[in-house]
């Protein structure tokens, strides 16, 4: 026993005086979460700290004389609102709209059809053209401008239709200041949820996985240094070398993930759940997950530099299908996604997260439990099998 | 020069030389890449999965429902309860969930202010869309709820002053009146009874949903597609991690000291250092030209943008990673947290620079940051070239590329200072 205390300190203390191990354990996984955090969950916001460059839009007017332009479209333009985000400029003719949205001159391009304004006051069909330029985003944006405009014309028609013109002067009564949309809780009770929460779970996962880098760097330094040798010359069973690495870079583990949780709790405001025995309990079947898969690549792998591509691509590959960096189409998720080790955790911390009920969280334990089994069975036979020797 | 040009061929040779080596940097990364391209390429066509629960009896809700079908953006799933929607969020079996609560109409007839619910499990391009969307739809219809409120309340008035009343406002409003129910060019239903705000205001969604005011989209395919980002972004990581297997190789050498036997040789050091870093830019070369070819002529995926063109920005982006591998390697000396390292500086750097979502829904100071990141030059110059810019605008990313690879390989040639074999820590 004294033997795997003195091989999980000295490991400890390896993993420790490396300040490179440090900034990779601590500093990094909080910079990730940060930057996924403040790049998504800001886009919901008030739209504060967004900056909205104004682009130029082409509006060709197809009437016969400017005394019959269309007067809506020509307040719409003038409205603050609108002028903050687009710049209109007026083209001669649709070809002159066209080849400037080509060369770029302008962003987008709209085209209003003679007689607008009479047709939407009669109840008409009235549609305007739109052409689309070359930056998506702009398309977006402009689209959406225009659209709001219209659909807003569309609704008073209607009104108008149906109710008689007073109906328009009623519509434009001031809307409540409540927001008629607003984003929901997916929790019954408890703290809040927000999106952030969700990368820094997914982040947690994928850096929980990447503890068994440890493991096969320091296999094999061992063999490489070697260290091995003398370690072999020594009175120290092969079993308990094993046990000692585990445990030192197991405890290392655990610190990484308590930094982690605690770090963006204090920092970012992350509110990991209600459970935190049940936490701990998913974080270590993470940990052991991570470490006997990387024990059994590294038995098979031929070199130091191999084993680790091998197991940091896998790291990266189960992350991303879990969905986990970056959307990934909706079917995906739960079929390719279940494959993943990180597919399972995720779900069980976010459950969490969201206070949900004990019976929604054991399956993902159970399954997590499962996965540990099969890979602690698979690890101690290829140790049985390939064995570490120098 | 011979000397750099033996240097670099030896470095050629030891990498792709072998059948192994072969394999290991030429063909797989074709296959990975082609699986890339399989995957993401078509993601950007499909459908976001919206999941929804309509609980309202009146006709508002399902107008609301049949409008965000109208757009076409969303494939749209019902759920029974506002419970099995978020289960589904939950779950994952759609990327947002919208929830119409009960009661919807009868509330904002009444004149209160109802509100939709979102739900998002995590904040994608298309929850955010939905959410602008389904929050447009919901103020018009609350306009549209305070006019039908105040026409009964009118009418209500008009009823009780006489038919005095009713006749001014019926003169007033000159052409199609639904006040009398008489001249009904459309038929509507009486708005006389002030009891039936709910008939009038499923009367005026039909109109609406009728779109007479509308517009008419023309596409003339100026913009990039999105599948085309997505595929850049992930091409660009993954030439990056191709990367940091090279530059490992020159990192072996000085940890092996065989860096000192060829500096013992009539080599001088600038020779050693440009002869490897041409070395693993020709491997990276390979390895570039190998990706394209896979992707256009088995894959049969179209680029958008002429080859020769993506094959620049990507030979310019390998550049980039390779002086950015060498720069922390150089730094951090021991070869065995390089590589670890340098796997952690690829991700947060391809978030960044807009490998995984567009540029444009950062916050802004974000967005400032990303002009640090190569992988933003790289997609912006795929773009501009998809788009069918000349060289007039593709200059300023690839002078930026330039710019980023001279002095990142001029500090990372740090790495090969043959007389530190750097094992330490």
């Amino acid at each position: 026993m004294t033997n795997i205390w003195t091989i999980a300190a000295y490991e400890l203390r390896r993993l420790f005086r490396s300040r490179t191990m440090l900034i990779n354990l601590f500093l990094l996984p909080i910079l990730l979460i940060f930057l996924l955090g403040s790049a998504l969950s800001g886009v919901i916001g008030e739209g504060k700290d967004r900056t909205i460059h104004p682009f130029r839009v082409g509006i060709v007017d197809a009437a016969a004389n400017p005394s019959e332009r269309s007067q809506m479209i020509g307040s719409f333009l003038k409205s603050p609102g609108v002028a903050e985000i687009i710049t209109p400029e007026i083209a001669d003719s649709r070809e002159a709209a066209v080849s400037g949205v080509r060369s770029g001159e302008y962003g987008y391009a709209v085209i209003v059809p003679a007689g607008f304004d009479q047709d939407v006051q009669s109840g008409q069909q009235a549609k305007l053209e739109y052409i689309l330029g070359k930056d998506r985003s702009d398309n977006m944006v402009a689209a959406t401008v225009f659209d709001n405009f219209l659909s807003k014309i569309n609704y008073t028609q209607a009104a108008a239709l149906t109710l008689g013109p007073q109906a328009i002067s009623a519509m434009l009564e001031p809307g409540q200041a409540s927001p008629s949309v607003v984003l929901g809780k997916l929790n019954e009770g408890g703290q809040s949820y927000t999106a952030s929460q969700f990368y820094a779970a997914s982040m947690l996962m994928m850096f929980l996985l990447l503890c068994g880098q440890m493991v096969i760097t320091s296999l094999y330094s061992e063999k490489d240094n070697h260290t091995l040798f003398r370690i072999g010359s020594m009175p120290v069973k092969g079993s308990e070398l094993f046990r000692g690495k585990m445990l030192g870079i197991g405890i290392v583990s655990v610190l990484q993930c308590a930094a982690i949780i605690f770090a963006t709790h204090f920092l970012f405001g992350v509110y990991w759940g209600n459970r935190p025995g049940i936490l701990a309990l998913l974080c270590l079947l993470m940990i052991l997950a991570s470490l006997t898969l990387s024990v059994t690549i590294a038995m098979f792998a031929q070199t130091a530099a191999s084993a680790r591509s091998i197991s940091s691509g896998l790291t990266v590959v189960m992350t991303f299908i879990s969905g986990g960096m970056a959307p990934l189409p909706d079917s995906w998720v739960n079929t390719g996604g279940a494959f993943s080790i990180n597919h399972w955790g995720l779900r069980g911390v976010l459950r969490m997260m969201l206070e949900s009920p004990l019976s929604q969280i054991s399956g993902s334990l159970a399954m997590l439990s499962l996965i540990c089994l099969v890979l602690l069975g698979l690890a101690f036979f290829s140790y049985r099998k390939v064995g570490y020797h120098a | 020069m011979h000397n750099i040009m033996t240097i670099a061929w030896n470095l050629v040779k030891r990498m792709i030389g072998s059948r192994r080596g072969l394999i290991a940097y030429i063909i797989m990364p074709g296959v990975i890449v082609s699986i890339i391209i399989w995957m993401t390429g078509g993601a950007g066509n499909d459908k976001a999965t919206v999941l929804y629960s309509n609980l309202d009896k009146g006709s508002v809700g399902a107008h609301v429902i049949a409008e965000l079908k109208k757009t076409g953006d969303y494939a749209l799933v019902e759920k029974k309860s506002e419970g099995e929607l978020r289960a589904g969020v939950l779950n994952e079996e759609g990327r947002a969930g919208l929830d119409i609560p009960a009661g919807y109409t009868s509330s904002l007839l009444a004149g209160q202010a109802p509100q939709i619910h979102i739900y998002e499990l995590k904040t994608s391009e298309a929850s955010i869309t939905l959410k602008m969307k389904a929050g447009e739809i919901g103020d018009r219809l609350r306009e549209l709820a305070s006019a039908v409120g105040s026409a009964g309340t009118i009418a209500a008035a008009g009823t009780a002053e006489g038919t005095t009343g009713a006749r001014a406002v019926s003169s007033a409003s000159g052409t199609a009146s639904a006040m009398s129910g008489t001249s009904g060019t459309v038929g509507g239903p009486d708005a006389n009874s002030a009891a039936a705000p709910d008939a009038q205001l499923t009367a005026i969604l039909q109109q609406a949903e009728q779109h007479r005011v509308g517009s008419l989209k023309t596409d003339y395919n100026l913009y990039p597609r999105q599948g085309l980002d997505t595929v850049t972004g992930f091409m660009l990581m993954f030439l990056m991690a191709m990367v940091t297997s090279s530059v490992s190789v020159i990192m072996d050498d000085r940890r092996q000291r065989t860096m000192m036997r060829i500096f013992s040789a009539p080599v001088r050091s600038y020779e050693i250092a440009v002869g490897n870093f041409l070395g693993s830019f020709t491997v990276g070369i390979i390895q570039v030209a190998v990706v394209l070819l896979v992707g256009r002529y088995v894959l049969n995926y179209n680029y958008e943008l002429p080859m020769y063109i993506y094959f620049l920005v990507l030979a310019a982006f390998m550049l980039v990673s390779m002086g950015l591998a060498s720069t922390v390697a150089g730094l951090i000396r021991n070869p065995n947290n390089a590589g670890m390292l340098n796997a952690l500086i690829l991700t947060p750097t391809c978030m960044l620079g807009g490998c995984f979502w567009p540029i444009s829904i950062m916050p802004d100071y974000m967005q400032k940051a990303a002009n640090f990141v190569p992988q933003k030059w790289a997609i912006q110059a795929a773009d501009l070239a998809a788009t069918g810019s000349g060289w007039s605008e593709l200059w300023l990313p690839f002078a930026v590329l330039g710019l980023m690879a001279a002095i990142l390989l001029a500090i990372g040639s740090a790495i090969l200072r043959p007389t530190e074999a750097g094992i330490s820590a």
